[in-house]
C-alpha cells in the first residue's frame, strides 16, 4: 500500500456521501486520506548505483522499523497468533538471499532500487499465484503488502502513522495492520470506499468505539487532507466541505446522540423486560474474541451467535480441535454465567472456500451443514471442541444452511459420537448442552415444526431467509433494490417459524440483521420472538424499546402488520411507530432529518 | 552434493510459519541449500523463496546440500520434514 497525498483540488461545495454503518458515533474534524491503490513504479537508469543501494538500505531499515512496531501493537491488542503474519513480514524483509539479488541487479543493470524490487518481487508473487491452493495464494497477498512498504518507504513518503491533530481517517480499504496502527493513534473516525460491517477493520474500529462508514466508494476520490469533514456512523453519512449550517445541525445531533448512548449505556445491564413482564434475552452476535469485552458493557444476554468459520479465515484452514477449542473456551468463560450459541462452520457461499473449487450458484451450493455433513470427521472435531468448552461455560450448538430434517437428525447422530468419543476418554463436558437449528432455508422455514421436534431451539436468519425467499442475490447490485426484508412473504414466514417453534414447545431466536434494526424491534416482541441477537453495540437501544414496550400491544401491532401486502407500508408504519413512541432513537438510528 | 526426496506431511504444508523454521535451521550451516519441487528449484536459506515452492501437503521435494556440513544439514533438515515440522 502506498500512501500519498490525494491530489484533488479543493471542491468547496457539500459532497453528502452514503456507505455502511460500521461503528456508530458521530465524528467532525478534518480529513486525512490514505491512498493505497495505484502503485506506479517508474525504470530508471542511474548513474551511480551506490546512491540506490543506499536507499534500499534506509528503506529495508525504516520497514523493519515500522513492521516491528506493528507487531508488537498486533502482539498486545490481538494476541500472538494473528500477529504471526507480520513477524513473518519481518522475515522477508531480512531475507538475505532475495535482499542480495535485488542489490547486485541493481549494480548490474544499473536501475532504480523500487524498479528492481518491484520486478523481483512480481516474479515471486506471480509464481505463488500459479499454485493450486487457495491457503498459499493468499499468501501472495502478504508478500505484496511487504513489496508495497519497501516501495513506499523508498519514496520516502512518510508513513502518517502519526497525525497532527486528531483527523478522520479517508482511505480506500482498511487493513487489518492499518486499523491496528491507526488505534494508536487519537483518531475521531474512519471511512473507507470498500470494506463491509464485518469486515476485520470494522469489527476493530467498533471495540475502540470509533466511529465508522465503510463501503462509501468514492470518498478517497472526493476527499483530500484537511478537507472538513462530517461522518455519522449511526447512519452511515459522510458530509464532506459541510457548510456552516449542516455542521451546526450535526454538532447538535452529535451531543444528543451522545446523550442517548451514555443514558442507554447506564441501564444496559437491566433485563430486557417488558411493561407486562415478558422477559426477552438480547445477544450479542460475535465473530472475533476481541468482541468479547463489549458484552458486559453492553448489557449482553450471552452471545446468540459465534461465527466459527472467521476461525478459517484467520488461520489459513480448519483449525484442529485443540485451536478450537481454546478460543471456544475463552469465549464460554468470559461469557459466563450467560450461554455462548456456536455455529457450526458456515463455510462456502460468499463465506470462503475450503477447496478451490468454483460454483455457478454458490449460495445454492455446498455450504454449511451440506459441506460439514460430507466432511463428518470435521463436524465431530468441532463438536468435540465445543463440547470441551462447554465443562467452562454455558456453550449451546447451531447448525447453518439446514434444509431436511434428516440433515438434522444425521448431525444430531455425528454429534451424538462425539459425545461417545469423550465419554470413552472420561473427558468432562456439559451432559445438558442444548443444540439448535438455523432457519434460513425456505424449506426449513416449512418444515420447523418437525425440525423443532429434534432440537432445543431455533434460530432465524433473515439475511439467507430474505435472499431465498424472494430469489434475489443480495451481493447482486442490479437487484439489490428488490432485496426486501420487511417484505409481506418474509414476515409471514418469520411468524410461521416462531409459531411453529412454539407449538414445538422450543424458544425461538432471530441472529439475522432483522434483529438489530430498532425498526423491526417492536414487531418482532409481537410475534413472539424469544430472543434476539445482534451486533453488541445496538443492544442498549434493543432493550430500551423492549423495557418501553407493552408485550399485548406489540402482539396488536405486529398482527396489524402482517394482514399488509405492500412492503413500502409496513416500512411506513414501522417508521411511524419508532418516530412517536421512541422518537430519539428513530432520530439516532434511522431517520435522515434531524430532530430540533 | 548430497541430496534426497522428502515429502510434506503436515496438513497445512510448507507454510509460513515452518519456511520460517526450516529458513532458520538452514542458516545454522555454511552448506548451500535448494529445494525442488516438480523442476522448479529455490534456495533453501531465502522464506520468500521457500514460500513460493507452494509446497501443499503430499508434496514431494528434493533437499541438495552443497558444502563441508552438508551430511550434517542434510540429516537436521530431512528429520525436520519427517516431524512433518512439528505439527502432526
Amino acid at each position: 500500500m502506498s500512501f500519498e497525498i490525494s491530489e484533488h483540488s479543493a471542491a468547496s461545495e457539500e459532497i453528502v456521501l452514503r456507505g455502511v454503518p460500521a461503528s456508530p458515533g458521530i465524528a467532525i474534524g478534518k480529513a486525512v486520506v490514505l491512498k493505497k491503490d495505484g502503485i506506479v513504479v517508474e525504470e530508471r537508469s542511474v548513474d551511480d548505483p551506490s546512491l540506490e543501494l543506499d536507499r534500499l538500505q534506509k528503506s529495508l531499515e525504516r520497514s523493519t522499523y515500522e513492521l516491528e512496531k506493528v507487531y508488537n501493537t498486533a502482539f498486545e491488542k490481538i494476541g500472538s497468533d494473528k500477529a504471526k503474519i507480520f513477524e513473518a513480514q519481518l522475515l522477508m524483509i531480512s531475507d538475505p538471499i532475495f535482499v542480495d539479488a535485488i542489490k547486485r541487479r541493481i549494480v548490474a543493470e544499473r536501475k532504480n532500487a523500487e524498479f528492481v524490487v518491484a520486478d523481483e518481487f512480481s516474479r515471486q508473487i506471480e509464481q505463488l499465484r500459479k499454485s493450486d491452493s487457495e491457503i498459499f495464494k493468499l499468501r501472495a497477498f502478504e508478500i505484496e503488502d511487504v513489496r508495497n512498504r519497501i516501495i513506499r518507504n523508498l519514496a520516502d513518503a512518510k508513513l502518517k502513522s502519526r497525525f497532527e491533530g486528531t483527523p478522520i481517517v479517508v482511505t480506500s480499504e482498511l487493513t487489518p495492520a492499518d486499523a491496528v496502527l491507526l488505534s494508536r493513534n487519537a483518531v475521531l473516525g474512519y471511512a473507507s470506499d470498500f470494506g463491509g460491517a464485518r469486515s476485520h477493520a470494522s469489527i476493530l474500529s467498533r471495540s475502540l468505539g470509533i466511529p465508522a462508514v465503510v463501503g462509501l466508494k468514492e470518498a478517497t476520490k472526493h476527499a483530500h487532507d484537511g478537507m472538513d469533514l462530517i461522518l455519522d456512523g449511526y447512519r452511515g453519512v459522510v458530509v464532506m466541505n459541510p457548510t456552516g449550517s449542516t455542521v451546526k445541525k450535526y454538532s447538535e445531533r452529535k451531543s444528543w446522540c451522545e446523550r442517548l448512548d451514555a443514558e442507554l449505556l447506564v441501564e444496559a445491564n437491566e433485563p430486557a423486560l417488558t411493561t407486562d413482564g415478558r422477559r426477552i434475552f438480547v445477544e450479542a452476535n460475535i465473530e472475533l474474541l476481541e468482541e468479547l469485552p463489549l458484552l458486559k458493557p453492553h448489557g449482553a444476554d450471552g452471545v446468540g451467535l459465534f461465527r466459527t468459520e472467521t476461525l478459517i479465515i484467520n488461520s489459513e484452514a480448519i483449525p484442529d480441535e485443540e485451536t478450537q477449542f481454546e478460543i471456544f473456551k475463552k469465549a464460554a468463560e468470559e461469557a459466563y454465567p450467560n450461554p455462548v450459541v456456536y455455529r457450526t462452520f458456515d463455510i462456502g457461499g460468499d463465506k470462503m472456500f475450503v477447496q478451490d473449487h468454483a460454483e455457478a450458484n454458490p449460495f445454492l451450493g455446498w455450504r454449511g451443514i451440506r459441506m460439514m455433513l460430507d466432511r463428518p470427521e470435521l463436524l465431530k472435531d468441532q463438536f468435540r471442541a465445543i463440547l470441551r468448552a462447554s465443562a467452562y461455560g454455558k456453550c449451546k450448538i447451531m447448525y447453518p444452511m439446514v434444509a431436511t430434517v434428516d440433515e438434522v437428525t444425521r448431525a444430531n447422530e455425528i454429534f451424538d459420537e462425539a459425545k461417545r468419543s469423550l465419554d470413552s476418554q472420561k473427558v468432562n463436558y456439559d451432559k445438558k448442552i442444548e443444540v439448535g437449528v438455523m432457519i434460513e432455508i425456505p424449506s426449513a422455514a416449512l418444515l420447523s415444526k418437525e425440525i423443532a421436534r429434534h432440537v432445543s431451539f431455533l434460530s432465524i436468519g433473515t439475511n439467507d431467509l430474505t435472499q431465498y425467499l424472494l430469489a434475489v442475490d443480495r451481493t447482486n447490485e442490479l437487484v439489490a433494490n428488490v432485496y426486501e426484508e420487511f417484505h409481506p412473504a418474509v414476515l409471514r414466514t418469520i411468524k410461521y417459524i416462531i409459531d411453529a417453534g412454539h407449538d414445538a414447545g422450543v424458544k425461538v431466536a432471530m441472529c439475522g440483521e432483522m434483529a438489530g434494526n430498532p425498526l423491526a424491534t417492536v414487531m418482532l416482541l409481537g410475534m413472539g420472538l424469544d430472543e434476539f441477537s445482534a451486533v453488541s453495540s445496538v443492544l442498549p437501544i434493543l432493550k430500551k424499546i423492549i423495557r418501553d414496550t407493552n408485550y399485548k400491544s406489540a402482539r396488536k401491532f405486529a398482527r396489524q402488520l402482517l394482514k399488509i401486502d405492500s412492503p413500502a407500508e409496513i416500512k411506513k408504519s414501522l417508521n411511524e411507530y419508532l418516530k412517536t413512541r421512541f422518537e430519539r432513537i428513530y432520530f439516532t438510528t434511522i431517520s435522515e432529518e434531524n430532530l430540533d | 552434493m548430497v541430496q534426497q526426496e522428502v515429502v510434506v506431511k503436515n496438513r497445512l504444508g510448507l507454510h509460513t510459519r515452518p519456511a520460517a523454521s526450516l529458513v532458520k535451521l538452514a542458516a545454522k550451516y555454511k552448506s548451500e541449500f535448494y529445494l525442488e519441487r516438480d523442476g522448479y528449484r529455490v534456495n533453501g536459506k531465502s522464506i520468500i523463496g521457500v514460500m513460493t515452492l507452494a509446497a501443499e501437503q503430499g508434496s514431494r521435494i528434493l533437499l541438495m546440500f552443497e558444502g563441508e556440513d552438508e551430511e550434517a544439514a542434510l540429516t537436521t533438515v530431512v528429520d525436520f520434514f519427517d516431524r512433518g515440522f512439528d505439527e502432526l
